[in-house]
């Protein structure tokens, strides 16, 4: 006899599926946010599941009562602001790029978020022809895990950073994309609002994967150059001081799990600036 | 603030702005820093005259005046002189500004182009100058103290030579101690891939370490590069890390949002 998990499962659920548009009608109760009028659900819209898939199959009802669907709405293009996680409010992303390959979708992170009752699943199949491929489910999942995960900074040190330091501070980091090395800064205090004339003290570690620490020599170059620009930029914010004395280049293999405990990985979602 | 005058150029936007009210000049001063990553050289016109570029002088004395006007065929040439009178038609909107202003907001203005200072252009000397101490620092992984102990300087003034932006003049002593890291570092790159960190500070038969031997007044290059071969086979025979013999055994990072492809 099979679990609720496993008929769930069985009918193709799993994160990333997407709810079928003949299914709406029966979920449109639960498509609404207080005080709001309920979702207008278009053909071309995706409901998507974002729930982890353990949670969606569950094995039984009551351990997972409800499934998460993320209301997607197709657009003409990605924008630079939302894409890449760039903003832990909205996310434009592709679906998937094998069966829908010029197709960008947008939605917001809780105004598009939706519960709905689990037991839906078990008796309707999801989307056979829709589904978000690998890369677009991991990237959900990894911008809802950076929404809720990210290092809480005061917000008068943010306001230190600054927009253009901050595109600047991107700018530079853009090599360093291909998960090199990871930039980590311990703030001091990192847990007060400092007045204007009171400077943060920032400790900057690039930490440098330990295959390219032993054995490429260009990459380490390059993340050489990277740090020297992010400092001098960094050093340069109003209200910042970097304290050059503990910022380091450091491998990977000798950067403790201590180290970890005490910095926080440079997050630029922290520092978003960017407006809808 | 040093004494030295630095002249800056500000675009369209920031001259209106400047003959409207003193703080502007604040604003420009901050909106030059803001827009510090690639972009420094932006044209000042005047109103009285469109084709004129106007050089915004920081004084070593702490205050802030607009010294010299320049078209294209014309040298420059002070619009004000030392009572802040206009000395030509161009500098009489400049001037309008009566000179307590200029005090009273000269700290204010002086601060913000402090800031717009740090947003200069860095010279390709600077560029330069930073490279070559990147590689030496990517070729020896060493710690920056370490680094600055072998080019015979301070922590501080090597951080000021890692800032391209900072306008430093070596003395010929300390050009020709970079040159001769540099040269060593090239050696050592050219030996191994891995950095010389690891066993920089082990004693090598001589009873000095690679430290001590690069950080001497007079640097031995013969004696320092038959050290890099005891120190290469020294580093060939280095047992492997716990995470390096993980890996080895087929474990296997985990893709994060970092490592996902990009969307285009």
């Amino acid at each position: 006899m099979p679990t609720f998990g496993e008929e769930v499962a069985g009918q193709g659920w799993c994160t990333g599926a997407v709810v079928p548009h003949a299914l709406v009608p029966a979920l449109q109760q639960y498509l609404v946010q207080p005080g709001a009028a309920p979702a207008n659900v278009a053909p071309e819209d995706w409901l998507v599941v974002v729930s982890q898939t353990c949670d969606v199959v569950a094995a039984k009802l009551d351990q997972e009562p409800f499934v998460e669907i993320l209301h997607c709405r197709p657009l003409a293009k990605l924008r630079t602001q939302f894409k890449e996680l760039r903003s832990t409010r909205r996310l434009d992303f592709r679906p998937n790029r094998q069966t829908h390959a010029a197709l960008a979708l947008s939605a917001h992170a809780l105004a598009d978020r939706y519960l709905v009752p689990r037991g839906l699943l078990r008796d309707n199949a999801a989307d056979m022809e829709r589904r978000l491929d690998a890369t677009a489910t991991a990237r959900v999942l990894a911008w809802y895990s950076l929404r809720y995960g990210r290092p809480s900074w005061p917000d008068a040190f943010v306001r230190c950073i600054g927009r253009d330091n901050n595109d600047a501070l991107e700018a530079v980091m853009e090599p360093l994309r291909d998960n090199i090395a990871q930039v980590r800064v311990g703030i001091v205090p990192n847990d007060q609002e400092l007045p204007p004339e009171q400077p943060y003290t920032v400790a900057v570690y690039f930490v440098v994967d330990e295959e390219v620490w032993e054995e490429n020599v260009n990459g380490r170059q390059v993340i050489y150059e990277t740090f020297s620009e992010f400092v001098a930029i960094l050093d340069g914010c109003a209200g910042v001081q970097v304290n050059q004395d503990a910022s380091k280049v450091v491998s990977g293999g000798e950067f403790s799990w201590q180290m970890t405990q005490l910095t926080d990985e440079w997050n630029f979602a922290n520092l978003s600036h960017r407006e809808e | 603030m040093s004494n030295v005058i630095q002249p800056r150029n500000y675009s369209v936007g920031q001259a209106v702005l400047l003959q409207q009210r003193p703080g502007a000049l604040v604003d420009a001063g901050e909106y030059v820093h803001a827009a510090a990553a690639r972009q420094y050289q932006q044209q000042f016109y005047g109103g009285a005259a469109q084709a004129t570029k106007f050089n915004v002088v920081v004084l070593g004395t702490g205050g802030v005046v607009i010294l010299s006007a320049r078209t294209s065929a014309d040298p420059a040439s002070p619009l004000l002189d030392a009572d802040w009178a206009p000395r030509s038609e161009s500098a009489v909107s400049v001037a309008n500004l009566a000179p307590a202003s200029w005090w009273k907001w000269s700290e204010t203005t002086k601060n913000a182009f402090c800031k717009g200072g740090s947003a200069a252009a860095p010279a390709a000397a600077s560029r330069l100058r930073v490279e070559r101490l990147v590689a030496i620092q990517a070729a020896l992984g060493l710690s920056t103290l370490d680094t600055a102990q072998v080019l015979g300087v301070t922590r501080q003034a090597l951080y000021k030579w890692l800032d391209a932006k900072k306008d430093v003049t070596l003395q010929e002593a300390s050009r020709e101690r970079l040159a001769c890291i540099e040269r060593l570092a090239k050696h050592w790159r050219e030996r191994s891939a891995s950095p010389l960190s690891a066993l920089a500070k082990q004693p090598l038969p001589t009873g000095q370490t690679i430290i001590q031997m690069m950080s001497a007044d007079v640097v031995n290059e013969a004696a320092v590069i038959a050290a890099f071969n005891v120190l290469f086979e020294q580093l060939q025979a280095k047992p492997k890390s716990l995470s390096q013999k993980l890996m080895q055994a087929g474990l296997t990072r985990r893709p994060t949002a970092r490592t996902l492809p990009r969307e285009e």
